[in-house]
């Protein structure tokens, strides 16, 4: 077992349970949790790869109240750890595939986590309806408990699946490349979509891209 | 006017106010668990008041995070007051859209992806994680200050918090974070789209322009119907049925 196996599984935890529960301070974004992650494994490029291109996915994403959205953070942690598992580039597109597939389990995972939360509460009423100081401070727990155990499984769901992945199966060096760049061209879209989606108006966004091309262009 | 004592402890649990999330009460358990300790203080000598209070404070409630902070407040000092329930049980549900419409624009289509896509820029340039510590550490001060300062908002003006925040700098705040949302979003994608393919070896800026244009028309055909991520599993998938079917 690689020993930065558990602070990888305490990390996906985290960023798992700063989604919504504690303490939405921009750890579930992909960029940072994925960043942390190849810190963590002793490949800072990796992370940082895979958290740029999650991140452009994720500008795509609205997390507004009971909407339904995709958890990036343990997807991220997985992909970056899927990524920095071989040598060369061509692992990157599959890595960021998987971390794709995971926010959308993880996003899932949040729902049934909203429903058990529900059936608590249901159940606690009466509680709730006398003002029971205790009873608010039990469910706070554990809902927080529970999205903990969520992304925990999560985590630790994606990670088998990539020592099952590194274990059984070669990814072939053209076909890891293609869908490289599939990924960064899904990415892209994500990002265009984002774009897209603030209300800043067409000037301020032919502006940027003007600028992002020129820096792009100088860099 | 008066302080709300322990507001530090108010503002830290805030930071976990949508634990508990269900459909049915949304943020309710979080926001009572937030204002328990103040309850306590403000109404702990009369036992019957404090659990009515903590009562309607874990109720219904949904706003946007970040600025549940100023009902909070305002329903602390409602309840101080002694205003009647079915007053307070009004504030707070007409509090629930303009906070929620007001905070969604200034932080979810404002601050977070404006703040992580200038952060995605200074990684490429070469700021690597420090570029992600700045990010993190920016966010986090910004919405403590705003939380601790919207709760003696939400204290000091009681049932006019509404008013308070409207004539505050907070909703020029947020339009400035959206249009410059806009920019740092649309300059971020060409940049990292740059970046990463000389990562996987193509140096061409006009991959880019490439990529951007197909990315804008696929937009344009498809609207909101498909995501990112929809169009890029199907994507995957044809690339690895073409790669190992028929090559």
């Amino acid at each position: 077992m690689s020993p930065a196996l558990p602070v990888l599984l305490v990390w996906g935890t985290v960023v798992g349970v700063d989604l919504v529960s504690f303490p939405q301070g921009l750890l579930s974004r992909p960029l940072v949790a994925a960043s942390v992650a190849g810190a963590i494994l002793g490949d800072p490029h990796s992370g940082l790869l895979v958290g740029v291109i999650l991140e452009l996915f994720a500008l795509d994403v609205l997390p507004i109240g009971a909407s339904r959205y995709p958890d990036y953070g343990p997807g991220a942690v997985v992909a970056t750890a899927f990524a920095a598992s071989g040598s060369g580039s061509h692992l990157l597109g599959p890595a960021v595939l998987l971390g794709v597939l995971l926010a959308i389990v993880g996003g899932r995972s949040v729902e049934g986590l909203r429903r058990l939360n529900g059936g608590l509460v249901r159940k606690a009423e009466p509680a709730l309806l006398k003002g029971d100081r205790s009873m608010v401070s039990h469910l706070f727990w554990v809902g927080i408990s529970a999205d903990a155990a969520r992304s925990l499984g999560l985590t630790a769901f994606g990670l088998s699946g990539v020592a099952l992945l590194r274990w059984g199966v070669e990814v072939p060096v053209e076909l890891g490349q293609s869908l490289g760049l599939v990924a960064i061209a899904g990415g892209i879209l994500g990002g265009v979509n984002g774009m897209l989606r603030r209300s800043g108006g067409t000037p301020l966004i032919g502006f940027g891209l003007l600028m992002g091309m020129v820096v792009a262009w100088i860099a | 006017m008066d302080r709300l004592t322990g507001r530090m402890v108010t503002v830290a649990r805030l930071l976990g106010m949508q634990s508990g999330w269900s459909y049915e009460r949304m943020q309710g358990v979080g926001f009572g668990w937030a204002s328990e300790p103040a309850l306590r203080r403000l109404l702990g000598h009369d036992s019957e008041r404090y659990q009515s209070a903590l009562a309607r404070a874990t109720g219904f409630f949904n706003a946007n995070p970040y600025l549940a902070a100023a009902a909070l407040g305002a329903e602390l000092r409602a309840e101080q007051e002694g205003f009647p329930a079915g007053q307070i049980e009004r504030l707070r549900s007409a509090l629930c859209g303009p906070l929620g419409a007001l905070g969604d624009r200034l932080f979810w289509t404002g601050i977070v992806p404006g703040l992580t896509a200038f952060g995605v820029v200074l990684v490429t340039l070469g700021a690597g994680l420090w570029a992600v510590l700045g990010v993190v550490v920016a966010h986090n001060a910004f919405r403590v200050y705003l939380a601790s300062w919207l709760l003696q908002l939400g204290w000091e003006n009681g049932m006019a918090v509404g008013q308070a925040i409207q004539s505050s700098a907070l909703p020029r705040i947020g339009s400035v974070a959206v249009r410059t949302a806009t920019v740092l979003t649309a300059g971020a994608t060409p940049i990292a789209g740059a970046w990463l393919l000389r990562d996987v070896g193509n140096q061409d800026l006009v991959a880019v322009l490439g990529l951007l244009t197909g990315a804008v028309l696929l937009r344009w055909f498809f609207g909101r119907r498909m995501t990112a991520t929809a169009l890029t599993l199907i994507g995957a998938v044809l690339v690895f049925t073409w790669q190992m079917v028929f090559k």
